[in-house]
């Protein structure tokens, strides 16, 4: 090998070698007529963001639409880490149902 | 004159003729006798021809109070505090375990004549199986899915789609196998309209409950899909469901207007959670309607 600059080839790695966690997630929002919208997302960014950017593109009212995670509500004010969610993670969201 | 000595066995018979005469007029009623007892044999008869033909009386149960208390007066003007429009935008509850925030305006939806929403079925369920937690052997062993399930099931281009619920009900997640539950009540939603459907293991059936009695047979071999999956995908074994019945529950109290099928669906699923028939009439529904917006202040208070 030659003497030159070390490039960083993949993920960045701490002291101890162990790759970093990527700060940024991709979200894939998926409304009930299989359109996905994806985002990507800081993994401690408040998923209200997403959900109203969400509202915005698609013209829709936040209070009319509910966001699912794997079978639970997402909340507004937590984070894509405090929901446990993985990158490629679906989104579900639907319309207020009444009856 | 003779008649009426006849009933007087005490009266000496002064001759022969008038106890022959007397006589006679005993065997003069022998024919007539003889067609009252045979008429008496006929229609004892019949009746219990009739008898076997009336159906069975239900034994008659001893229906509890618990489901039927009514508000204190103090629980009373907490709810109507909770309906007040300067709640409207304040957040009133938040439910940890389900991440369901109730504001004053979802509220509303509790008031007479209103229809119920999802997000208001979702807590009451979860409350339900909170109670259900609190003490294990007062009611059944329950799964209720939220109102997202179904329509997430049967989401997908093929109308049935295991994959995208499979990681709804992990032991993780939830904290006790689904398999092990006897009951699991689906929230079913027809455009305007609330159903439940229940898997009920302990009975080996598939049941059907629709405030206007309608019936679904696709929800049904949806759900029992589902269920073959579930065991298959979470334990593994192979079930058949083929001797399980299907059931579309008749007798049930009925809604008599337009807006009470929410109200009668989580109704359905208290009694049946409780392990009691649906012993309410659609006259007790204003006193549920306003308990239930009464259970939400509670989890802030706890």
């Amino acid at each position: 090998m030659g003497v030159g600059r070390r490039v960083p080839v993949g993920a960045q790695r701490n002291m101890l070698g162990v790759p970093n966690r990527p700060t940024r997630i991709l979200l894939l929002v998926k409304d009930p007529w299989e359109n996905v919208v994806v985002f990507r997302i800081k993994r401690s960014a408040q998923l209200k963001k997403l959900m109203i950017a969400y509202c915005d593109k698609k013209s829709a009212e936040l209070d009319n639409m509910r966001f699912v995670h794997n079978g639970r509500l997402v909340r507004p004010n937590l984070t894509p880490d405090e929901h446990e969610m993985e990158s490629g993670d679906v989104i579900d969201v639907v319309p207020v149902l009444l009856g | 004159m003779l008649d009426s000595l006849s009933l007087n066995r005490g009266v000496d018979v002064p001759s022969v003729v008038v106890y022959k005469q007397l006589l006679e007029s005993v065997e003069r009623r022998t024919p007539k006798l003889e067609h009252l007892h045979s008429q008496i044999e006929f229609n004892v008869s019949k009746l219990s021809l009739f008898e076997s033909l009336r159906p069975q009386k239900k034994p008659v149960k001893v229906v509890p109070d618990e489901p039927f208390v009514a508000l204190r007066k103090e629980e009373m003007a907490e709810v109507e505090q909770g309906f007040s429009s300067a709640n409207r935008r304040r957040v009133l509850v938040t439910h940890e375990n389900s991440n369901i925030e109730i504001t004053g305006e979802m509220l509303q939806c509790l008031r007479p004549r209103a229809w119920l929403n999802d997000e208001v079925i979702n807590v009451y369920f979860e409350l339900l199986k909170e109670r259900e937690k609190r003490e294990p052997q007062k009611f059944l062993k329950c799964h209720f899915f939220n109102t997202f399930f179904y329509k997430k099931l049967i989401g997908g281009k093929s109308n049935y789609d295991y994959k995208s619920v499979r990681r709804w009900t992990t032991q993780k997640k939830l904290g006790y196998s689904l398999i092990e539950c006897d009951k699991i009540f689906v929230p079913i939603h027809k455009e305007i309209h609330w159903c439940l459907a229940v898997i009920n293991k302990a009975e080996e059936k598939l049941q059907y409950l629709d405030s206007l009695k309608g019936r679904d047979t696709q929800v049904m071999n949806r759900l029992a899909k589902y269920y073959v999956d579930e065991v298959k995908d979470k334990c593994g074994k192979d079930i058949n469901l083929s001797s399980w019945k299907l059931e579309y529950v008749e007798d049930l109290p009925e809604q008599e207007n337009g807006f009470d099928c929410g109200v009668f669906m989580i109704k359905y699923a208290d009694f049946y959670s409780r392990g009691l028939d649906l012993c309410f009439q659609a006259g007790t529904h204003a006193i549920f309607s306003i308990e239930n917006s009464q259970g939400d202040p509670k989890i802030e208070s706890d």
